[in-house]
């Protein structure tokens, strides 16, 4: 694990800005979001700050709904590759407005509690490329809400303490790299089993991987690859990226946008 | 594994840029956080701080509530006390002047008593000078006094050496008369030898009087004239009893018994001894010869029992309960007795027991012991107007006979067969004692009962009866012709001088009569 990309990794940090709909009265709230983390673990906080500063306001956490620029956000996907996918400009706030009023059909809110189970079984599913789910499984139940628990309190060592076990290739390489591709304007991502090395034996990079995936011959030099806001150089080793350049979930998310 | 590759550097080189781009804003928004947690805080500590404020401003409001509540109960405590010391000091205002007054009062009141004081020494000072003067008196009278004790007691002395020197004269003269009465015996009894030619009879009868002896006769002489009369006691004679042909006994109120001797001339008799001891007037004498005793039925509810030559008290029969009225000595151990108290009682003399108590119901007046043939029997008059004949074997009567008024006097004759009884309604019955017949019922025209005890009796022989009359006559009838003999009235004697008894001489001359007016007199 390279540590230092992997802590600079952690701690990067979105300004947000965050307001009520139809409640100018009520001063935005500031903050720094944590990359890693999911809407549905900070909502909660978001919503004790506002009710902290206006005892009256009754902010039900079952039926708000957030949204950015008219696009809902998916709560169930990292803060990181949301701003990624929806914002250019790596430098302003990010204005998020809750919503009160009903939310879009298809759109879902999710407790911490779902939030959890998704997480982890994301975090299974990476595992199961990577080796067949053998860690994972062996892993103690404690070790799984460790691990959920540092991401919803930002610790660091906590977390990478157990998921070192996961990224371990001292014993054999992984079978495939968990990677998805975000195209922006596309609902999802794009997953297939990528394998670490070629049949060359040379490690595969992150462009190669992405072509392979896209099925397109070659990066064009109009696009760029961000993950946590990032560019990601086109000849990373995959398997580098798989190590350092994860998300909790041990998935590498990379939003592909073109320079338009 | 680090590799120094161009790819990580990128990636590290990009991440540091954006770190440092972020960093104003991350600062600012740390900034902002701490700001609104200030706020925060601020608010919760206004809101916390005006909570705890009015918190405290209630409890302040509360406690002055409580302090206020108690201010008032205090308040009208103090009040009420107020009004209660109050009502006492108006009391106490009150008390004081009435003790002032009183205190006046006592002020006045102590002039007065020292006044009163200074008044009292003064008489203290007077009386006690009159007590010296006094006691210097008393002195003197005293000195009198201790002398005239002296000279009583000088006086004493004298008296009783005189009376010494009396009783040595009466001791004297008693000797000398008893010496002469030796002599007299011895010359009786010098002639008495010398003379064997005395009758049987005549020396049976009671003692020896030489004087009498050629008088004796066994007739009943009626008696003409009266002998004598004296005074025989200080009150009324209720018995007169011939002792001997010379000697009589009187018993009368003054509760003595007196013996008298008849002068050998008959025309006097004097003292020879009174029977004293008797605390009632004696009622009825009895005479035994034989032992020389005399029995007294007394007032004082007792019979007395003398001897009569030693003059001693030998018995008291006591055990009435009211005067005994008549007394007899019976069957020569026994008393029988009647008394008021309606019992007869009948008496050892030995054990001076009574014996037997008859409980009769009415007033014995008389009994007599020596009625009939029977030595036990005896008979008793009785206020119911009832003769009863008695055993004194038995209980009961063995005769009752009624007559008309009750019996004051009972007497039986020499032959023991007829019985005299002396009736209120002024008559004598003469009644057979064998056949309870009245013979004959005597009366007379003048002749009225004297009184309740007015004693009838025989003549020696039984052929007269005398009685004494109210107005101080004796009438003597004959028994065998029942006709008024005679009549015998003293002269110079006072009317209403009630004869009270009789007693006929054994020799059958000489009638002794005793009366209300304290004399005897003796007739023949």
């Amino acid at each position: 694990m390279d540590y230092e990309v992997c802590r600079k990794v952690w701690d990067s940090q979105i300004a947000a800005q965050i307001t009520i709909q139809n409640r100018d009265e009520i001063l935005p709230f500031y903050t720094m979001l944590p990359r890693f983390s999911y809407f549905s673990v900070v909502l909660q906080d978001i919503l004790q700050f506002f009710t902290s500063r206006d005892n009256e306001l009754n902010l039900d956490g079952e039926k708000i709904w957030l949204e950015s620029k008219g696009v809902p956000l998916k709560m169930y996907i990292p803060i990181g590759v949301i701003f990624d996918l929806n914002n250019e400009v790596e430098g302003d706030t990010w204005h998020i407005v809750i919503k009160t009023s009903n939310a879009p059909s298809g759109y879902r809110t999710i407790n911490r509690e779902t939030m959890e189970q998704i997480y982890l079984q994301n975090l299974k599913e990476a595992d199961f490329l990577k080796r067949k789910a053998e860690t994972i499984q062996n892993m103690q139940i404690d070790e799984h809400r460790m691990l959920w628990d540092s991401i919803c309190n930002n610790h660091f060592d906590d977390f990478w303490g157990i998921n070192k076990k996961l990224m371990d290739t001292s014993d054999k390489m992984f079978d495939s790299i968990p990677l998805r591709v975000y195209e922006r304007n596309r609902p999802a991502f794009k997953q297939t089993l990528l394998n670490p090395r070629n049949d060359s034996g040379e490690l595969v990079t992150v462009g190669h991987a992405i072509c392979q995936l896209l099925a397109i011959s070659e990066i064009l030099p109009t696009s760029t690859l961000i993950s946590h806001g990032i560019r990601i150089p086109a000849e990373t080793p995959l398997i580098y990226a798989a190590k350092n350049l994860t998300y909790p979930d041990n998935f590498v998310h990379i939003c592909v946008l073109k320079n338009d | 594994m680090e590799p120094s590759s161009s790819y990580r550097l990128d990636i590290l080189n990009q991440l540091d840029a954006r770190e440092q781009q972020q960093k104003p804003i991350q600062t600012m928004f740390r900034h902002y956080a701490t700001m609104a947690e200030q706020v925060k805080r601020n608010k919760k500590m206004q809101s916390v701080s005006g909570a705890d404020q009015i918190a405290a401003l209630k409890e302040e409001v509360a406690t002055v509530y409580r302090m206020k509540n108690k201010n008032d109960q205090d308040l009208i405590n103090s009040n009420r006390k107020f009004a209660d010391l109050e009502s006492k000091y108006a009391q106490m205002q009150s008390q004081k002047e009435q003790a002032d007054k009183l205190a006046e009062k006592l002020a006045e009141n102590i002039e007065r008593l020292e006044n009163d004081m200074v008044q009292l020494k003064d008489d203290n000072n007077v009386v006690t000078v009159e007590r010296v003067a006094l006691a210097n008196a008393c002195q003197e009278l005293s000195e009198k006094k201790t002398q005239l004790e002296m000279e009583r007691v000088q006086l004493i002395d004298k008296i009783r050496e005189l009376q010494e020197k009396r009783a040595e004269f009466m001791n004297a003269e008693i000797a000398l008369q008893e010496e002469r009465a030796q002599k007299l015996l011895m010359e009786q009894i010098a002639k008495a030898a010398q003379d064997i030619s005395y009758d049987e009879r005549a020396s049976s009868a009671f003692g020896n009087s030489p004087e009498t002896s050629d008088e004796f006769m066994m007739t009943d002489v009626i008696p003409n004239t009266q002998k004598f009369r004296i005074s025989a006691h200080d009150g009324d004679v209720n018995d007169i009893e011939w002792f001997t042909e010379d000697t009589f006994a009187t018993a009368g109120n003054d509760n003595k018994v007196r013996i008298w001797s008849l002068t050998p001339n008959k025309s006097g008799a004097t003292k020879i001894a009174s029977l004293i001891g008797s605390n009632g007037s004696v009622t009825r004498l009895d005479y035994e010869p034989e032992r020389r005793v005399c029995l007294a039925a007394s007032n004082d509810k007792t019979c007395r029992l003398w001897n009569v030559d030693s003059q001693r008290l030998l018995a008291t029969f006591s055990g009435h309960t009211d005067k005994v009225s008549s007394a007899r000595l019976h069957q020569t151990h026994n008393v029988v007795s009647g008394s008021s108290d309606r019992t007869i009682k009948l008496w050892d003399v030995a054990s001076l027991r009574c014996l037997k108590t008859c409980m009769v119901g009415s007033i014995v007046y008389d009994i007599i012991a020596k009625c009939g043939g029977c030595h036990s029997s005896f008979a008793s008059g009785h206020f119911d107007k009832k003769l009863r004949f008695w055993d004194s074997r038995q209980n009961d009567p063995t005769k009752i006979l009624e007559l008309d008024q009750k019996i004051t006097s009972l007497d039986i004759a020499i032959d023991g067969s007829h019985l005299l009884a002396s009736c209120r309604d002024d008559t004598l019955h003469v009644i057979d004692i064998r056949t309870y017949f009245t013979v004959h019922t005597y009366s007379a025209e003048n002749y009225r009962t004297a009184c309740d005890n007015n004693r009838a009796i025989f003549s020696s022989t039984g052929d007269y009866i005398a009685s004494g009359a109210a107005n101080g006559s004796i009438f003597i009838w004959n028994t065998k012709t029942t006709r008024l003999e005679k009549v015998l009235r003293a002269p110079r004697a006072p009317d209403g001088n009630s004869i009270l008894s009789l007693s006929w001489n054994q020799s059958g001359r000489g009638l002794l009569a005793c009366d209300k007016q304290k004399t005897c007199s003796l007739w023949r």
